[in-house]
């Protein structure tokens, strides 16, 4: 199964026509719009599968937006950098995102995928409703819940592996399929 | 019965950017919608705006009525759907009459989910419809 490769060698080496979307570079709020609309025009006919590799593009693409500690400056404006790849297999789409992240917060990411993915659907609606009910974070831009709500759309674990960049930053990425 | 100065909530639903939702809420009926798609730049700003203006309405103690036709929100926009929900949850507690139709396309399961979870939280009586 091809989620088990190196999800960066697959990156480079997939040279098919099935990609939908490649792309590594700042991921900006108006790059999200694009990708978004394109998902949708191309997945047009298959309304259901198109709805949830949408809904979790916006999950996975708002995490990069909001936590990846890459960022690229032109023209006075600061955007977070990551990598955003949509797949079309036989049965199911791969979605693959990464960015960079600080290591001292690799071990927390690491175990909320863990504990998301040792949870069966019906605990998984259990957790997003339960952190829907905390209050607000400081530290989150978001909900807080865009992971679990990826693995509850999608059916399916997270994968997800760190690739070393220096002493203080590792590459964080995610892989989930997509059944249709 | 008591009357209040309010007006009608009206937002233009836009599909730009980022998906605003289109809104009506009418003042004098108390017949509220909200259709579209929801991913906001403000997410907390949009929902506190129409939890302020249910708030104001209540002050009549009239029914509420919604009918929730989104058809996509991200998580951010979840809470604030809850929180909107919640706050209608406690006007009914406190004597109001709430109605609530939550519309959703037959294939949608995802939807259809979210809305079960949005009962079990709220413990409000929702009624699913499901479209073709």
């Amino acid at each position: 199964m091809l989620s088990r490769e190196n999800m960066l060698d697959r990156l480079v080496i997939i040279q098919d026509k099935r990609i939908l979307i490649s792309y590594k570079g700042p991921v900006t709020p108006v790059i999200m719009a694009e990708i978004s609309r394109d998902i949708q025009d191309k997945l047009a006919e298959n309304p259901k599968a198109s709805r949830k590799v949408f809904s979790v593009f916006i999950e996975l693409a708002q995490n990069i937006l909001y936590y990846s500690v890459e960022k690229i400056q032109y023209a006075g404006r600061l955007d977070s950098v990551g990598m955003l790849q949509i797949i079309e297999m036989d049965d199911y789409f791969v979605f693959l995102c990464g960015n960079t992240v600080m290591k001292k917060d690799v071990a927390q990411l690491v175990n909320n995928c863990k504990t998301i993915n040792s949870l069966n659907r019906e605990e998984l609606r259990k957790l997003k409703r339960y952190q829907r009910k905390q209050p607000q974070s400081e530290t989150s831009k978001g909900a807080g819940i865009g992971l679990v709500q990826v693995a509850i759309l999608s059916d399916n674990p997270l994968e997800i592996q760190i690739h070393e960049v220096d002493d203080d930053q590792s590459f964080f990425t995610l892989s989930v399929n997509i059944n249709k | 019965m008591e009357t209040t100065n309010l007006n009608d909530l009206e937002i233009t639903g836009e599909k730009g950017t980022y998906f605003i939702p289109y809104v009506r809420f009418n003042a004098e009926t108390g017949k509220c919608l909200l259709e579209g798609e929801s991913y906001l730049e403000n997410t907390w700003e949009f929902y506190n705006q129409l939890k302020a203006w249910l708030q104001s309405y209540s002050a009549t103690n009239k029914p509420i009525f919604l009918d929730f036709k989104l058809t996509y929100f991200n998580t951010s926009s979840s809470k604030g759907i809850f929180e909107l929900l919640m706050f209608l949850k406690e006007y009914e507690n406190n004597g109001g009459k709430v109605m609530i139709n939550w519309y959703y396309p037959e294939y949608d399961e995802d939807l259809l989910e979210e809305a079960e979870d949005f009962i079990e939280d709220t413990q409000l009586a929702i009624r699913l419809i499901p479209y073709k």
